[in-house]
């Protein structure tokens, strides 16, 4: 008896631990039908026309802790509709959203196969195209300028759920950055071929660039524990491709960069040089953050996980450091042009709350007041920035937030001022100008010009065998081309056996899938 | 007896691989100390961090000087003193009636005690019922639906059956009722037991987060593990997202030292003092049915 008792005490334990570690995950439960507006903003704004009441969150950061903030009350001055805050963080977004507490205007930071869940279960409204350029006319002609094609990403089931976004930084390339004292000292500029970039591998392996009389620098590292699509990535885009990219093939079918003969050829090289020893053994572990720190120490030479935007922001580490970063472009290799890996600027849609679809004069509202929030410059600056004068001043034509606004960032929730009420914030060309000041102008120029990227041909599109399979196939592709690199000369037959698996673990569905939408898409443009 | 050979080089061998257990788990402590006193570039550098070589108070002054820190400070320490008080109160209460063999249907209340501890609602369920009992944004949020940790509460069982009847029918016969054998004879007997299960609480009120993630947005109810959170780890992306926290990129890896320093020193104190209750504590509470 007394050791039965025991057991169910052990087993319960272990028991209880399982099913905690299960309930943890539950949060892709359906939501309750019945959506509910929180209403604990009671200070109703007495109009003579009733106002329009707006579940708003823009972001789930930058979330102004009082009602009635500054830029609150001028909006709602402005368009006279009243502002309902709906506050929610990154982690608790979804349970909120899964307990029917279902905001009008969703964060801008939504992932793709959220956005699909919530297509099909009913959780975000349905816009036709028409109305959203018929009431959004200057935003909607910022996006098509930027891309034609924005539209395809917010299709769920033939129809669109959301309004398009893109962001302009994500159109420029990774910026191969290589450390200016290293190369003077091997007597090379910024290499320009795959040829010099080995050469410069091999000098700042072997001819101790950090003087400190010991073998323990490397030419680089890579991005091996997150993000797998920066790793090595400046290689393989002179290969012209990207193991972890959609790529269009010769015959106009899609094909997944992964699989290409380019990659296996870019990973024979990379694993050639591993096996010489150039390559920091390390990168398998390495995250954006230690490889960073890798290269401020002047333990790499070479870094290729920043865009210009990144870099712009790193000037002052770089010269406390005492390093003068060179900032090199694309290397020409078999691809025939010099080429940098991109982002891409598509982005998901922003999202609209269900019970908007059903609300004509709301969304109709909505749709306007976005409109201007992207592309009104008064309107922008002052959801984003503040009161000029009192929070910002413009200098040489862009807003600079005055002290103590700058540096105090719980003055500016406050004032309710950044990206809660502008989910446009640094998103549409017309105000974009207000982030640009002419150093990181010159800066963006000098890094970016006449440089050409390769981007995933289908950007953040939804597929459903996508999310049926894609975690999977990723995990192998991780395994496998790790597993490649640091082979004893066995890429081909690794690679072989990865495109064969990768194939049969549902890579063949997702491919057919990607042609399928891909053609219909180059159909309906012409 | 005198130890033979054999057992001296065995009782040396079993040294030398408890001091390198011992440094393995110490390291990382003075790692992240060192670097929270370290200048910006000695932070970055490569290697071991035994101790800072130049001394730079700047992430500490910084830390220190947030706001956030002192209010997730204060509602931390609120959380784990007032939360482990009433939970050891509220359990004691619960678990001394279970574990007297005259109580009726014993069993079966047991039982559906030890359910809880199989099945929950999962975190909707429960995130609904939160704000249905109107605790969303409140401070209590942190202490009720936790209060009753049942597997404590089962080994607090286990050690009050473990206290002989006969002291309680002695009471009983100078005069004692339930509450007051309970309070005067029960608890001071079972101190080392509620030594561990304080610690065990307390410990889990100092970590936990999560519940302040789903149901607390108003920041001056926010624990101190949640700022933590914030700069720590969703602040890695800050120049790319514009959001640093901190607000000081250079000095980011010593901020997030000293703010993990910060968080674990009350943990770090408290610890050793009740370290030997706990050894001892567990050993009891578990091995009596």
């Amino acid at each position: 008896m007394k050791k039965g008792f025991k057991f169910t005490l052990v087993l319960s334990l272990v028991l209880s631990m399982v099913i905690a570690g299960c309930s943890s995950n539950s949060g892709n439960t359906p939501p309750a039908s019945t959506s509910k507006t929180n209403s604990t903003n009671n200070q109703a704004t007495t109009e003579n026309e009733e106002p329009i009441e707006i579940t708003m969150i823009g972001s789930t950061w930058e979330v102004p802790e009082e009602d009635g903030t500054f830029v609150q009350q001028y909006l709602e001055e402005k368009f006279n509709v009243k502002f309902v805050n709906y506050r929610a963080n990154d982690e608790n977004f979804k349970v909120q959203i899964a307990s029917g507490e279902i905001p009008d205007i969703f964060p801008h930071n939504i992932g793709e196969a959220d956005m699909v869940n919530w297509a099909r279960q009913g959780v975000i409204a349905s816009i036709s195209v028409e109305e959203i350029k018929q009431y959004m006319p200057n935003y909607v002609a910022d996006v098509e300028s930027i891309d034609p094609n924005a539209w395809d990403i917010g299709i769920v089931d033939g129809k669109n759920y959301g309004i398009p976004r893109v962001w302009l930084n994500g159109s420029t390339g990774f910026i191969p950055t290589y450390n200016g004292e290293w190369l003077d000292k091997a007597g090379i500029g910024a290499p320009t071929t795959l040829e010099e970039f080995e050469q410069m591998l091999v000098k700042f392996r072997n001819d101790d660039p950090d003087g400190n009389g010991q073998q323990d620098t490397y030419g680089m590292t890579g991005r091996g524990k997150d993000a797998r699509a920066q790793l090595f990535n400046t290689v393989y885009a002179a290969y012209g491709v990207n193991p972890y990219h959609f790529k269009e093939a010769a015959d106009g079918t899609i094909i997944w960069g992964g699989i290409t003969d380019e990659a296996k050829e870019a990973t024979k090289l990379i694993n050639k040089w591993y096996r010489e020893g150039l390559i920091d053994p390390e990168f398998m572990t390495d995250d954006n953050g230690l490889i960073g720190q890798k290269f401020n120490s002047k333990k790499v030479g070479f870094i290729e996980t920043n865009m210009y935007h990144h870099l712009y922001g790193q000037q002052q580490t770089f010269a406390e450091n005492e390093i003068t970063p060179v900032y090199g472009k694309g290397l020409l290799g078999p691809a025939g042009k010099p080429l940098q890996m991109s982002n891409g600027a598509l982005q998901v849609p922003l999202l609209l709350g269900s019970q908007v679809e059903k609300d004509d004069a709301k969304r109709i509202k909505i749709l306007q007041i976005l409109n201007e929030l992207a592309t009104n410059d008064e309107i922008y600056l002052t959801t984003v920035f503040g009161q000029e004068g009192e929070t910002y001043e413009i200098q040489d034509g862009v807003p600079v937030l005055l002290e103590p606004y700058a540096s105090d960032g719980d003055l500016r929730l406050g004032k309710g001022i950044g990206g809660y009420y502008n989910p446009f914030i640094e998103r549409a060309v017309s105000t974009w100008k207000f982030h640009m000041p002419q150093d990181r102008l010159d800066f963006k120029e000098q890094l970016t010009a006449d440089s050409e990227v390769i981007a995933d041909v289908l950007g953040p599109t939804v597929l459903d065998s996508k999310a049926k399979y894609f975690a999977n196939l990723n995990a192998l592709q991780d395994e496998y081309f790790t597993k490649a690199i640091i082979s004893n000369d066995e890429v081909d037959s690794i690679l072989d056996d990865f495109k064969a698996q990768w194939l049969k673990a549902g890579g063949q569905d997702v491919l057919d899938e990607a042609t399928k939408v891909y053609q219909e898409r180059q159909a309906a443009r012409q | 007896m005198k130890a033979t050979i054999g057992e001296n080089i065995f009782q040396f061998i079993l040294i030398i691989v408890i001091s390198l257990l011992c440094i393995v788990m110490i390291y990382p402590f003075i790692h992240i100390v060192s670097i929270s006193f370290s200048s910006p570039s000695e932070a970055l550098r490569l290697g071991f961090h035994l101790y800072p070589k130049e001394i730079d108070m700047t992430a500490w002054n910084l830390v220190l000087s947030q706001k956030k820190i002192w209010i997730g400070f204060g509602n931390s320490v609120f959380r784990t003193v007032v939360g482990t008080f009433l939970t050891l109160f509220i359990m004691s209460l619960c678990a001394y009636p279970l574990s007297r063999k005259y109580l009726p249907h014993r069993t079966f209340y047991t039982m559906i005690i030890l359910f809880t501890m199989f099945f929950g609602g999962g975190i909707i369920p429960t995130y609904l019922l939160i704000k249905e009992l109107d605790l969303m944004n409140s401070l209590w949020v942190y202490i009720v639906p936790g209060l009753i940790p049942t597997f404590s509460m089962l080994v607090l069982r286990n050690f009050f059956m473990s206290i002989p009847t006969e002291i309680e029918e002695c009471s009983k016969i100078d005069g004692a009722n339930d509450i007051r054998i309970l309070f005067q004879i029960i608890l001071p007997l079972s101190k080392p037991v509620l030594a561990t299960l304080a610690l065990w609480t307390a410990v889990g009120h100092w970590n936990s987060w999560f519940d302040a993630v789903l149901y607390i947005s108003d920041q001056s109810k926010q624990v101190l593990q949640f700022f933590l959170r914030e700069i720590v780890v969703t602040n890695t992306d800050a120049e790319t997202l514009g959001r640093s926290v901190v607000g000081n990129l250079k000095y980011e890896s010593a901020i997030k030292a000293a703010t993990v320093t910060f968080a674990i020193l009350p943990i770090l104190v408290v610890y050793p003092f009740l370290q030997k209750y706990f050894v001892k504590g567990t050993m009891i509470g578990s091995l009596k049915g």
